[in-house]
């Protein structure tokens, strides 16, 4: 994205929309800074500028990774997938993702309102595939995501996005482990994560993932998100 | 991906914010769904959602109406809206149980709250997403009563500076909370941002 700078009044109407603080004020006109761009496209999705001075040219790779976990209209080109992540349990009682055993884990890097060059989250990937944990492969960014050794294309580690997902499945028995090398590699990156863990209900109702977390003194908030069981089962 | 989740703030906030939505599987039941999703919308819409919206389109706030909202659905896509009270989830529930489209529904709200709200209407809670919390350089994130306003857009797309911004304005007498609200409410575009719960945090913000 950038502001023509012939069409620009100044009149600073702009700047606080932008989410990563990428618009400043130059001599006369508003600029963007395109190494804090994100591509998330709210400046001129909300029409905030009185005379249209956001200009937005097509973003060629690897720009355009950057519109990918930013923007949630746009498409991956490279992918065919839509958004950041996947439809996780939003439809488990359609797909039968997470099974009864499995505890799904979701890393999403730079979230909330903070942004994040890619090479952190490679950091997390690397670590994780180390590891041996299973990378969920409808997830758009597991399609960039060498699985074995966690690396990503060289050339988008420095490309910077809102935020982008790891997501990833685990037997029940190995979540404390994970959720502990995530913690002791978060120490090291130069963001934030936003964490949470995802289960199948047990027969008699209860969540597993609550009773781990729980026992080990974890600490989960009181408002989640639960798939109430709505969805028919797909059977082929 | 998980944007409804990771809403921050008290649980007395959290008690008036609620996000129902639904939506068919890619390539399993997503053929043939735009006519289940628009039966779907015309259920959302009928216990006063304070915004309401659509994945791949926009929501209340930023195309500008409800049935601007409703003309673009699409096959294969997410419909939501967001309510303040169990009751209102209570009945939103009920319905598309009722209607047994097939398509999943998920709540996202307190816990204890959603699996009332289940029980009352004899669903039976099937899978679980638990936010725990932010790890990492916390030290970057905004004031806490700044994030509990800006987390109700999980795509990120409401700055903490514009919070920070229609909150000095609402201070000064330009700007009411609730107007606040609803600009806020416009970058977010799945329509899962609570227009009067920012305006309360808003005003909160201000005291």
């Amino acid at each position: 994205m950038f502001i023509d700078g012939d069409k620009c009044i100044g009149c600073e109407s702009c700047i606080n929309w932008c989410p990563m603080g990428a618009i400043r004020m130059g001599e006369t006109t508003a600029v963007i800074d395109p190494e804090e761009c994100v591509e998330c496209n709210v400046c001129r999705r909300v029409e905030i500028c009185p005379v249209d001075a956001f200009v937005q040219k097509p973003l060629e790779w690897p720009r355009s990774v950057r519109a990918i976990y930013s923007d949630p209209l746009n498409i991956h080109k490279e992918t065919g997938l839509a958004g950041r992540g996947t439809e996780e349990i939003k439809t488990n009682d359609v797909t039968g993702r997470f099974r009864r055993g499995q505890v799904g884990v979701t890393i999403e890097v730079g979230r909330p309102g903070i942004g994040a060059r890619l090479k952190e989250l490679e950091k997390l990937s690397m670590v994780l595939a180390r590891y041996g944990v299973e990378f969920e492969p409808k997830n758009p960014l597991t399609n960039l995501i060498n699985t074995h050794t966690g690396q990503l294309p060289a050339e988008i580690r420095e490309e910077k996005v809102l935020s982008a997902i790891i997501e990833i499945t685990v037997e029940e028995a190995k979540l404390l482990d994970v959720l502990a090398l995530i913690r002791e590699t978060a120490k090291g990156l130069e963001t934030v994560i936003s964490m949470d863990v995802a289960c199948r209900a047990a027969e008699d109702g209860t969540w597993p993932c609550a009773k781990i977390l729980k026992e080990a003194g974890i600490f989960y908030r009181p408002n989640a998100k639960i798939n109430v069981g709505l969805g028919k089962p797909y059977i082929g | 991906m998980t944007h409804t989740l990771h809403r921050q703030g008290t649980t007395e906030s959290l008690e008036k914010d609620y996000v129902v939505f639904t939506m068919p599987s890619s390539g399993l039941n997503s053929q043939g769904s735009k006519p289940k999703l628009e039966k779907v919308f015309e259920i959302l819409k009928r216990y006063n959602p304070v915004n309401i919206g659509d994945s791949k389109g926009g929501s209340r706030f930023s195309l500008g109406s409800d049935e601007a909202v409703r003309e673009i659905l699409v096959e294969n896509e997410l419909v939501h809206a967001v309510y303040r009270s169990r009751e209102h989830v209570i009945k939103v529930l009920q319905d598309l149980k009722d209607e047994d489209l097939g398509l999943s529904v998920t709540v996202s709200g307190l816990m204890e709250n959603i699996h009332e709200c289940c029980h009352k209407v004899g669903l039976t809670p099937h899978t679980i997403v638990m936010s725990l919390g932010v790890w990492g350089r916390t030290d970057l994130l905004a004031e806490e009563k700044i994030q509990k306003v800006a987390t109700m857009c999980g795509h990120g797309l409401v700055s903490y500076n514009l919070v920070r911004e229609l909150a000095a304005q609402v201070k000064d007498g330009r700007l009411t909370a609730r107007k606040a609200g609803e600009m806020l409410a416009k970058p977010c575009i799945c329509g899962i941002f609570n227009p009067e719960r920012a305006a309360e945090l808003i005003e909160e913000l201000d005291s």
